[in-house]
């Protein structure tokens, strides 16, 4: 008997959600100036690259 | 299903433009922002870093031949921390794609279609990539190798009638400022540029001769190497120091290039060439994306994710990067560690994950 995949098209109707709403959200956050969601990233992999590569 | 699947040729072609799509337009500005007259030197790290590349797609080939990146992942650090590693991927490749996105739509907006919205610019790039990664990687191969006698034609004669104007003082003194200034310029070229060829692990089973892939990233990464020296010899053999003031050198260059009243305004070819580019980098990014949401939902297919990640990719793209100083500070000073800790450090977590688990299952066996 074939097993039928339990959350696989659960995890697929998420992550399509998912991305359509983050391109709604984005084009919503065009009135937010402020708006960075890639803060994080900046701070952390910033860091890391002024003290590996001296940047 | 049958298995879509291209050549090494084809594989060669998709890489070098991978590099060359946005690498032409930010290599030469991001290395003379650091040192003009020895900015040559710097350029050959683009090859360092391709051959990092060529050496992690060694590995992943002798021990994994027909997997991806993510299924690799998958097999080493097992289900739950491999779904983890394969969605830190994802978000990477994603992050990347954005920053190609707003690379296109900036380029479109400044040098041809100065009063069109870069939201319906971003809407044409986008249906463009989501219709190529749709079609699927066999036939856009094949029509990518259309563009290789178009670049044979166009490309000697970009080359060739800027050097006329190339003064070779341009290069003098060598060593101005020392080796600093050249090894900081050549880090955006080996771990950003460089690190992008491995990008080609995740098409492996689409490889007609995966284990060839290594050998692949060398040659693509020796051709977009002399490709990239050889323009920036030219912008700095022609502009000098007033090369740092350009936002796209070559775009200059080719602009400066007149013979009589017969031959001007040759940006237009170069304009279309990159957006050709630009557009196949964006597809393997994709592709490479919409591969990886397959592996983590275990679906048959990768279709179904195509627009909705060609969408976030370009809406983010401009919100991500408002403008030009944001995507040049993203890739400069968070791009380098960024790709260097996803190509390097993930697949090592990820080897490590799968020593561990061997050596408590052993002991498990053991005990039992």
């Amino acid at each position: 008997m074939v097993k039928r995949p339990t959350w696989g098209p659960i995890l697929v109707w998420l992550l399509s959600v998912c991305f359509v709403v983050i391109a709604y959200l984005a084009l919503m956050f065009q009135w937010w100036p402020d708006f960075q969601p890639l803060y994080p990233l900046e701070l952390v992999f910033g860091t890391a690259t002024e003290w590996l590569f001296g940047l | 299903m049958r298995k879509e699947q291209i050549s090494r040729y084809q594989l060669i072609l998709l890489l070098i433009w991978l590099t060359m799509g946005t690498g032409v337009l930010v290599i030469p500005s991001v290395i003379t922002e650091f040192t003009v007259t020895d900015a040559w030197m710097a350029v050959p790290s683009l090859f360092v870093g391709g051959l990092l590349s060529a050496g992690i797609a060694r590995v992943h080939v002798k021990k994994f031949p027909n997997l991806r990146v993510t299924g690799a992942l998958l097999a080493t650090a097992g289900s739950a921390i491999g779904n983890v590693l394969i969605i830190w991927y994802v978000s990477v490749v994603f992050v990347v794609g954005t920053v190609v996105a707003r690379e296109f739509t900036l380029f479109v907006t400044m040098v041809s279609l100065p009063y069109t919205s870069e939201t319906a610019v971003a809407v044409i790039g986008c249906a463009s990539v989501a219709y190529i990664a749709y079609v699927g990687i066999e036939s856009f191969a094949r029509a990518n190798e259309f563009i290789v006698p178009l670049a044979a034609v166009v490309l000697p004669l970009l080359i060739l009638l800027p050097l006329t104007l190339c003064d070779v003082h341009q290069f003098y003194p060598v060593f101005s400022s020392g080796w600093l200034p050249v090894w900081k310029a050549s880090i955006v070229s080996m771990f950003v540029y460089g690190l992008e060829f491995s990008l080609a692990i995740q098409l492996v089973p689409n490889l007609r001769s995966p284990e060839k892939l290594p050998n692949d990233i060398v040659i693509a990464a020796s051709i977009s190497t002399v490709l990239i020296l050889i323009v920036v010899l030219l912008t700095v053999g022609v502009f000098g120091y007033t090369v740092r003031y350009l936002q796209y050198p070559v775009l200059e260059l080719i602009r400066v290039v007149r013979i009589g009243r017969f031959i001007e305004r040759l940006d237009t070819i170069y304009g279309i060439a990159v957006l050709m580019t630009i557009i196949s980098k964006l597809a393997v990014i994709h592709l490479a994306m919409c591969t990886g949401i397959q592996d983590l939902c275990k679906t048959r297919d990768y279709r179904w994710a195509v627009l909705p990640t060609g969408t976030a990719m370009f809406v983010g793209g401009l919100y991500f990067y408002r403008n030009v100083a944001q995507m040049a500070y993203f890739i400069e000073h968070v791009g380098p560690s960024y790709l260097l800790f996803t190509v390097v450090g993930v697949p090592l977590l990820g080897l490590t994950l799968q020593r561990v688990r061997f050596h408590l299952k052993r002991r498990a066996r053991k005990g039992g």
